[in-house]
């Protein structure tokens, strides 16, 4: 197994976004799930994953509610607002034409 | 919109810090056991799996700072932290702590709850129509001063002032029963003359007022019922206009209803003591002919023209006095009071001194504030350096000062507000014969003002040095340690101890003063002994009992049913009870011959036989009345001692004879001679008094008194009951003890007495804490001087003594102080005062030596900190 690739800069923001936008989800099942969909090429840990979901709820992108898992367990469920989904879709578009340009830099090399 | 979300955040922040606490560590917690699950089913221990997964999450602590971070967190864990350190500083200096808490809360408490008390009671203006150009008319004369009117007086008055005043009116306090519907209830309102209502502003809220010859006696009966009754006892039913009810046996048409201020007092003395709202309003419907010149009950009010001031209404109605004192042959003369001056007496110098005293108190607690927090941030001005030198912020220097001012002032203001709700509260259960008290509440302007101003005062002296530690004067603080303290704010600090001192021993002498003249008055000869008496009252309707014989035979009757159950040596009638006003008049003595309007005023009472006897009044010379004194025999009076020393000074005058002039027909002879009851008010000479038999002379309104261990409702519920018997129809009215009686006619000057005296207790606690904090802080700073004194020989009598010299300096100058100006202070309560000149040196001693106790108590525990001084400690201490 490759050695788990660090986060870009700015990049996890927008990972937490799209993930919760397919479906409202706990921290713990987050961090599992980037690094599934990633196919393990990516790790996040809690020291990041936490605060930056604090963040984001604070700027009113994310909100979170608790909620009982089917293990019987509390867990507080993070789901994103409107205005989480609208930062998305900018972020998106800005993320697509960011990786265009850089695609296209390192082919033309 | 994202700045106010910020905030809104962060103030949760503040607020749910604690649940936001565990909300986190529960989520990261959470997380933990998810991983640790996952590496269990890979095969791992439990031991092994948690271990793995908290290597896996990190470093929970630096997790949660980082998150905590994220949500805005961090500026309300540094004020909780901040908070928590200021409160540790607070226990770690006990008595400081407490001083200062006491001080807020006196300072606070004590003058707001006194501001409100005076203010409520005395200053807010009366809830009339323009209640400034309202005055008051009483009789005077010769020997007494402010007596009602007679209804003659009053038609002259009202005839011959109207260049003087718009209006002037009659009134009388009067009670009915009301019958009919429900329980039969005894209701007090008054009679007045048509015209009152519409003097004082009272508008009927339904209805009509009285029109202007209504007020006539040939005039059908109407009444106007206050809007509380009217809900009470009519369903606030609105077609009760125009419907008959019946009080006291008549029938009366309702024409009105008003609303009833309860501040609404009006003048009258002692019945409306209780600042009660009258329940009804009904037309006075007097005649000279059913109201002689001698019978003085009537209340005068009366409303100045516009334009016309007091000092000009008081030359013209002198005037007025000269024309009367010819045309009617009167040496009665004509007295005005203003009406708020009627109500609450004058009280404008023990007023004056009362707000002083507020203010005083307040600039005593701030400068102990002041003085407590100067000492305590001096003494930490090392401290301060050392941070500071650490390299704390200078913002962070001065708000962790400020925070610990803050958080002191908190909760001494809290305690204030306790203290002063307590006082208020206590006030009105106390003292519920003050007029008007029953409406007094906290006045929150001044709550804040004195709490706003004690704050700032705490802050502004514990800032001031901060400010001068964190500006970086590091060297020399830190050089000049803990003794760092300049001679000249010490001279400051002793001057507001001092000045506390002598504010509160002038308090002291004044509280002294009128509270002696208090308990002089309290226990001044009466002539009777008023324990274990009762007493009780009804009035004969004049229609149903209309002659001598009836009301006479009912008297006998209602004062012989009663006697069936408390013994006839122990019921007594009379027609005014001692130690009040009472009925005055004219009396002529035969066979000597005055000038016109020179006759002799007496007090004049109708008594039943055993009223002498029952009191515990003494006969002098003569007999008392017996058996014999009824309707039919010879006409007999018995006199006072004051009245022979005033007309009999040297011969007896039994066998003279003299004319009462009221109700009977015919002279009557003096045949005993009793030794004074106190017949007028307490605080005056008893006045000459002659007495006539109630068997004899009749009378339709008689005073009740059982002398009996029982309380008055046990009275009550048999005068009720003897009542009913006879007929049913009379009111019981006034029920009380003899004692509550005395004490509602000096209601005024216990007020006065216990405000004075509450500010004195305030004061000299103010004074104690005070001169506690300076003493203290003083011991500390000495404490090394003290090792080295001890390491020298000084043995514990001579510490003791050095801190006690000097604190018996500061008392014995601050009594010296206080003296002057209690003598200036005495002069202004000096027509308060009663038995006792200003210059009483019990007040002046007693207060003295009280402040030495209470001074020497507050310097016991520093003194003793100094007598225990321990060389090697003291030369240790850096």
């Amino acid at each position: 197994m490759a050695k788990p690739a660090p986060l870009l800069q700015g990049t996890l923001d927008l990972i937490v976004l799209e993930l919760l936008r397919s479906e409202p989800t706990n921290g713990y099942d987050l961090a599992q799930r980037i690094q599934a969909v990633s196919r393990d090429v990516l790790q996040v840990n809690a020291g990041s994953l936490y605060p930056a979901l604090y963040r984001l709820e604070e700027r009113g992108l994310v909100k979170a509610a608790w909620k009982e898992t089917d293990t019987g367990r509390r867990a507080k469920v993070y789901s994103l607002t409107a205005a989480g989904r609208k930062a998305l879709e900018s972020q998106r578009a800005e993320w697509a034409r960011f990786a265009g340009a850089l695609s296209h830099i390192l082919k033309r090399a | 919109m994202t700045a106010v979300r910020r905030m809104l955040l962060r103030l949760r922040a503040v607020f749910l810090f604690g649940r936001m606490q565990r909300e986190m560590d529960e989520e990261m917690r959470a997380h933990v056991e998810r991983a640790a699950d996952r590496y269990m089913a890979r095969g791992m221990s439990r031991a092994e799996a948690t271990v793995a997964a908290r290597r896996e999450f990190g470093n929970a602590t630096v997790i949660a700072s980082d998150a905590r971070d994220a949500r805005g967190a961090r500026w309300a864990e540094a004020l909780v932290t901040d908070i928590r350190v200021a409160l540790r500083a607070m226990r770690a200096t006990p008595a400081l702590t407490l001083v200062i808490t006491l001080t807020l809360a006196l300072g606070i408490g004590a003058t707001t709850a006194i501001y409100s008390i005076v203010d409520g009671v005395l200053l807010r203006p009366l809830p009339y129509r323009a209640p400034e150009s309202l005055v008051v008319l009483h009789d005077v004369q010769r020997t007494d001063r402010d007596l009602p009117a007679s209804f003659p007086e009053y038609v002259d008055w009202r005839q011959r002032t109207t260049s003087i005043f718009s209006d002037v009116g009659a009134l009388i306090w009067h009670g009915e029963v009301l019958s009919g519907s429900g329980d039969a209830e005894q209701l007090q309102g008054a009679e007045t003359s048509a015209n009152v209502l519409s003097m004082l502003g009272v508008t009927p809220t339904l209805g009509r007022a009285f029109r202007a010859d209504e007020d006539l006696p040939s005039a059908p009966r109407v009444v106007m019922l206050s809007d509380d009754l009217w809900k009470r006892r009519f369903n606030a039913d609105s077609t009760i206009i125009g419907r008959s009810i019946t009080l006291t046996g008549q029938p009366f048409v309702v024409i009105g209803v008003y609303h009833a201020s309860p501040t609404a007092v009006l003048p009258q003395g002692n019945t409306f003591a209780h600042g009660k709202a009258p329940d009804f309003w009904e037309p006075l419907r007097l005649s000279e002919r059913n109201s002689p010149r001698g019978v003085h009950y009537i209340s005068v009010i009366a409303r100045l023209r516009p334009g016309v001031t007091a000092a000009a209404a008081s030359v013209r109605l002198a005037a007025v006095e000269g024309q009367l004192e010819k045309d009617r042959a009167t040496t009665h003369g004509i007295a005005m009071l203003p009406l708020a001056t009627e109500l609450v007496g004058n009280l404008r110098a023990p007023l004056a001194l009362l707000l002083g005293s507020v203010v005083l108190v307040l600039i005593v607690a701030c400068a102990n504030i002041a003085n407590l927090l100067l000492a305590r941030t001096t003494a930490r001005r090392r401290e301060l350096a050392v941070r500071a030198a650490l390299g704390a912020g200078r913002l962070r220097v001065t708000w962790h000062v400020l925070l610990e001012g803050i958080v002191r002032a908190t909760i001494g203001g809290v305690c204030g507000i306790l203290l002063a709700l307590g006082t208020v509260s206590a006030a009105r259960h106390f003292l519920r014969e003050i007029p008007r008290i029953s409406e007094v509440t906290l006045d929150v302007r001044a709550l804040l003002i004195a709490a706003a101003l004690s704050i700032a005062t705490g802050m502004l002296a514990s800032l001031v040095p901060a400010l001068r530690a964190s500006r970086g004067d590091l060297v020399s603080d830190l050089r000049e340690g803990a003794r760092g303290v300049s001679g000249g704010r010490d001279r400051v600090r002793h001057a507001l101890v001092i000045a506390q001192i002598a504010v509160s021993f002038t308090l002291l002498v004044t509280g002294a003063l009128l509270g002696r003249s208090f308990e002089r008055l309290t226990h001044a000869p009466n002539g009777f002994d008023p324990r274990d008496l009762v007493t009780a009252s009804t009035w004969l309707p004049d229609s149903r009992y209309p002659d001598s014989v009836s009301q006479i035979a009912f008297n006998t009757r209602l004062g012989d049913a009663v006697a069936r159950r408390f013994g006839a040596t122990n019921v007594a009638l009379t027609s005014d009870l001692p130690v009040g006003g009472g009925t005055s008049g004219d009396i002529t003595i035969v066979g000597r011959v005055f000038a016109a309007g020179q006759a002799p005023m007496v007090q004049k009472r109708v008594v039943s036989h055993g009223y002498f006897s029952v009191l515990h009044a003494r006969l002098v010379s003569g007999r008392l009345f017996a058996a014999g004194d009824v309707l039919g025999a010879p006409h007999v009076a018995i006199v006072n001692e004051a009245f022979v020393k005033r007309w009999f000074p040297t011969e007896s005058p039994l066998g003279h004879q003299i004319t009462f002039d009221w109700n009977t027909s015919g002279p009557q002879t003096i045949v005993g001679v009793v030794a004074d009851v106190r017949e007028g008010p307490l605080d005056q000479a008893a006045p000459p008094a002659v007495y006539a038999p109630s068997e004899q002379v009749p009378n339709t309104f008689m005073n009740m008194i059982v002398r009996t261990d029982r309380d008055p409702s046990g009275v009550e519920a048999v005068y009720r009951d003897a009542l009913r018997e006879i007929d049913p129809a009379l009111p019981v009215l006034q029920v009380r003890t003899m004692s509550d009686w005395i004490a509602s006619g000096i209601a005024r000057r216990r007020l006065t007495a216990s405000i004075l005296g509450a500010f004195a207790v305030a004061a000299l606690l103010l004074a104690a804490v005070g001169l506690y904090g300076v003493i203290s802080y003083s011991v500390t700073q000495r404490m090394r001087e003290f090792g080295v004194r001890a390491a020298l020989g000084a043995v514990t009598g001579d510490l003791v003594r050095l801190v006690f010299t000097q604190v018996a300096g500061w008392i014995v100058i601050g009594v010296a102080a206080g003296a002057v100006a209690g003598l200036a202070a005495g002069k202004l309560v000096s027509a308060q005062l009663y038995g006792i000149t200003q210059t009483d040196p019990w007040a002046f001693g007693a207060s003295a030596v009280l402040l030495a106790i209470v001074g020497g108590m507050a310097a016991f525990a520093p003194t003793w900190r100094a007598a225990r001084a321990d060389p090697l400690e003291a030369l240790h201490a850096d």
